[in-house]
């Protein structure tokens, strides 16, 4: 039933300072699981290391991960690769910039592909890449695929990513502060498609982010993680209105401050 | 004593490149007061600070003081009466100087004598929450925060009138934030030092804002005190801009997208005025809508 | 850092001083310091071996002699050692003199912009483009066969390097947030120029001055070879080659042999100096 299970995950730097302590969590399959922190809590360290795309000199020390029933890590190492993808905080820096988006699509394609004698020429895989596009809420398929990512705006290569991301068919989809760096505006049309897509494909998601409002709005269970521990690992309601942990009050009384309006947030302030 | 942008315009380029980052805004800020300017990327807020801090020139439009009714002085601000906090506190700060130095540095332009201007320092320092063992570091010995902290010391020790905050919380951790404003907000209790805020979250300005101006592309959709605006807002971006931020409460139904209608190359297309009829009468710009709150017609 | 006792020279001690970490560099600081020492103390000592005619010419390397002697009978070991002072010296100067004066008219170049720029690039451009020796050569052609032509003429070789470097630094550095905090301080361009935008971009300049100092080592003994830098009878390296590049054919190769050597290693060691220091600084 579970579809993404992690327990005491570990991560250390290769001196031995350790950055994720006996790291514990689960997700659900259509279920937004937020990882919530500051800078230097370990969370995006935790999201990397789920894919094995830590930095050289940063490890998995200990710690098992099951994703589909499949163990894919334990003993700190690797056993096969996990059905998931990720997307990153700043899409355009993600992008191959030499490249156009067209070209990238189709070499994503062609990859996952491999193996399979599925018989789709250039062509299919074009037309493939445009319906791709068209799902994540691109209106001009075409004008994006020739253009290169410097040409095209941050939300514009968010929703090719999350294309990109889906492509391969994951069961579980990671998104390091995917929306961090957006205009807002802009912001909530990714979260927005980030919803749909969840809805449509039943996948899970790990959502990491240090924004309490995109936490409160995305995700059905949350892991507040500070200094490299899970203090709280929760349901949603539960963390922002009967919180346990002293670290997760103070995060919340410094969202609350910024509300527009005076109303909302009474519950969180009560504790 | 009021600082005023007067129909400021800023352009780039030439000819058919033209790019207009600034057209036509004009806004003032007021001891004792803060202005909150939000808008997203490309709006030209952050071109808007830095001509009212004078490190930009307009390319048409001016920037007077004011005192009562009197203009006082004209163009580029002297005698640091205008100074900034940045969005980066630690990058605010010269790499290869100890963090006194640079608090000090306003003061010795201005030609304060040694001993008062330490003193000054050390009182500021204090102010801010610091331990004035910080000021023999390098800023790279100190927290994001301690930087913000030190940058607004530093903005404040020369005594300006008007403070320019560009993101003065955008690269902090959300712990530290509500701190730093609060923090500004006694600071100008204490001072009466007036503040132009730049920000592209219009959540952050509930604490210090009395007035707020939205801009999109360039120019001012929408102006009013903060009540009126966050609570009234009567152009679809600012209304836009306002749901689409994402509430700190899972209670709450969020629904953050408000499609705006746009044209072809993106650009915002309202069809309708805010006062119907008034562009009629009066052409596209910005319209009084209540007493002191406007909003613009078209784009 | 720790004040170092002089006695106790064993390098590891001293490495571990002043933190040097990397071995081939202990090993390149150990060199140049053993290379400064004996230039300054054997001259002293021994005299700079100029005056010994009254050996036998041509003697191979031996313990009496132990680089040798050259066609007129001149100890090879005294002459490089005397020369070891002039070249190292030469180095050093060069290289502070194209430092100091490449990083500020690159920061100057780079504050005033327009016109100042323009003809600052304009000017390392037609410099740029004579490799150096050619360059040192056109200079000591037209001033004079003089060891501090010489010098000039290699400082003029590198300057523009340092002046392109220093100038992209400083653009850099200018557009940082503590520059227009600066300016809103009160301070003049020229403040700016000098307290905040030159100390900030002074770094990568510093580090390719100890790689000038190692090129203006190769530079000059490569005008002295050509004779119009140090002229004889004085010692310089590269000028001892030439003299020894006859006695080559006849089969006695230590007279050019042993410079070409010092070269090697001093030029060699300012190098890895410089990229320990260019590592050092990322």
């Amino acid at each position: 039933m579970t579809l993404l299970s992690v327990e005491g995950l570990c991560i250390e730097t290769a001196a031995g300072v350790p950055l994720v302590r006996d790291l514990s969590l689960e997700v659900m399959p259509g279920e937004v699981v937020g990882i919530v922190g500051e800078s230097g809590s370990g969370k995006t360290m935790t999201a990397l290391s789920l894919l094995g795309l830590l930095p050289d000199g940063v490890r998995v020390s200990d710690g098992e991960a099951t994703l589909d029933g499949h163990t894919f890590l334990s003993d700190a190492s690797f056993r096969g690769r996990p059905n998931a993808t990720m997307i990153f905080q700043n899409p355009t820096a993600a992008l191959n910039p030499t490249m156009r988006i067209g070209a990238q699509l189709v070499r994503l394609l062609r990859f996952l592909e491999r193996g399979v004698e599925t018989g789709t020429g250039r062509r299919g895989r074009r037309s493939q890449a445009i319906d791709l596009l068209g799902s994540v809420g691109i209106n001009d398929p075409q004008m994006v695929l020739g253009r290169y990512p410097h040409q095209l705006s941050g939300g514009m290569n968010q929703r090719v990513m999350i294309a990109m991301a889906i492509a391969a068919r994951p069961s579980l989809l990671i998104a390091d502060e995917p929306t961090t760096g957006l205009d807002v505006t802009v912001q909530a049309q990714i979260l927005e498609l980030i919803r749909a897509t969840v809805a449509e494909h039943g996948i899970g998601v790990v959502f990491v982010s240090h924004d309490m409002g995109v936490i409160a709005q995305m995700c059905q269970r949350v892991a507040v993680m500070y200094d490299g521990e899970v203090r709280e690992f929760a349901g949603v309601d539960d963390v922002f209105h009967r919180p346990r942990d002293g670290y997760t009050r103070e995060l919340l009384s410094s969202a609350s401050e910024q509300l527009l309006t005076e109303e909302v947030g009474g519950g969180a302030r009560a504790e | 004593m009021e600082l005023a942008l007067n129909d400021i315009e800023v352009v780039y380029g030439r000819r058919r490149r033209r790019n207009h980052a600034v057209r036509g805004v004009s806004i003032s800020v007021r001891r004792g007061e803060t202005l909150a300017v939000v808008g997203e990327s490309g709006s030209g807020k952050t071109t808007i600070a830095k001509v009212a801090a004078g490190l930009q020139k307009a390319t048409a439009g001016t920037l007077t003081w004011h005192r009562g009714d009197a203009v006082e002085a004209n163009g580029r601000p002297s005698g640091q009466r205008v100074q900034m906090v940045f969005q980066h506190p630690v990058q605010s700060l010269d790499p290869t100087w100890r963090i006194r130095k640079s608090v000090l540095e306003p003061l010795r332009h201005q030609g304060v004598p040694h001993e008062e201007a330490n003193r000054r320092v050390r009182e500021l320092i204090a102010e801010v929450g610091l331990d004035p063992e910080v000021l023999d570091r390098y800023p790279r010995e100190v927290s994001g925060g301690q930087a913000q902290r030190v940058a607004v010391a530093r903005a404040l020790v020369s005594r300006p009138e008007i403070v320019i905050l560009d993101e003065p919380t955008a690269s902090l951790d959300q712990t530290v934030r509500g701190r730093i404003l609060t923090l500004l907000a006694e600071l100008q209790q204490h001072t009466g030092v007036g503040y132009l805020m730049i920000t592209h979250d219009i959540s952050s300005v509930r604490r210090l804002a009395t007035r707020i101006a939205v801009m999109y592309r360039g120019v001012i959709v929408e102006s009013g005190p903060r009540a009126a605006v966050l609570e009234d807002p009567r152009h679809p971006y600012t209304r836009a801009l306002i749901a689409a931020v994402p509430v700190a409460d899972p209670r709450i139904a969020w629904d953050g997208v408000i499609e705006l209608p746009r044209n072809p190359d993106g650009t915002l297309a309202i069809p309708s005025c805010p006062v119907p009829g008034e562009c009629r009468e009066h052409g596209p710009g910005l319209h009084e809508i209540d007493p002191d709150h406007l909003a613009a017609c078209s784009s | 850092m720790a004040a170092v006792n002089t006695t106790t020279m064993l390098r590891g001690n001293v490495a571990a001083r002043l933190r040097i970490g990397n071995p081939v560099a202990v090993f390149a600081f150990g060199l140049l310091g053993v290379i400064l020492a004996l230039g300054i103390v054997v001259p002293w000592v021994a005299g700079s071996g100029d005056v010994a005619q009254q050996n036998p010419s041509l003697l191979g390397p031996s313990l009496d002699h132990p680089f040798g002697t050259d066609r007129y009978g001149r100890d090879v070991f005294l002459r490089c050692m005397a020369a070891a002072r002039i070249d190292i010296a030469l180095a050093l100067s060069v290289a502070v003199a194209v430092l100091l004066i490449g990083s500020v008219i690159g920061v100057l170049s780079a504050t005033f912009g327009r016109a100042v720029d323009a003809v600052v690039m304009r000017a390392t451009d037609i410099l740029l483009a004579f490799p150096g020796v050619v360059l040192a050569l056109i200079i000591t052609a037209s001033l004079g066969k003089n060891p501090w032509y010489a010098a000039i003429a290699v400082v003029l070789a590198f300057v523009p390097l340092l002046v392109r470097l220093s100038r992209s630094k400083a653009l850099e550095v200018r557009a940082a947030d503590y520059i227009a905090a600066a300016r809103l301080s009160g301070a003049s361009t020229w403040q700016v120029a000098l307290q905040h935008v030159l100390p900030n971009s002074f770094k990568y300049p510093f580090v390719q001055s100890t790689l000038v100092a190692s090129w203006a080592i190769l530079d000059f003994a490569a005008l002295s070879f050509l004779g119009v830098g140090v002229q004889p009878p004085d010692a310089e390296w590269g000028a001892m080659i030439a003299e020894g590049v006859g006695d080559n054919l006849l089969g006695n190769w230590w007279p050019s042999f042993f410079p070409g050597l010092m070269i090697l290693l001093t030029a060699g060691s300012f190098q890895v100096i410089g990229d320990w220091l260019d590592r050092r600084l990322r």
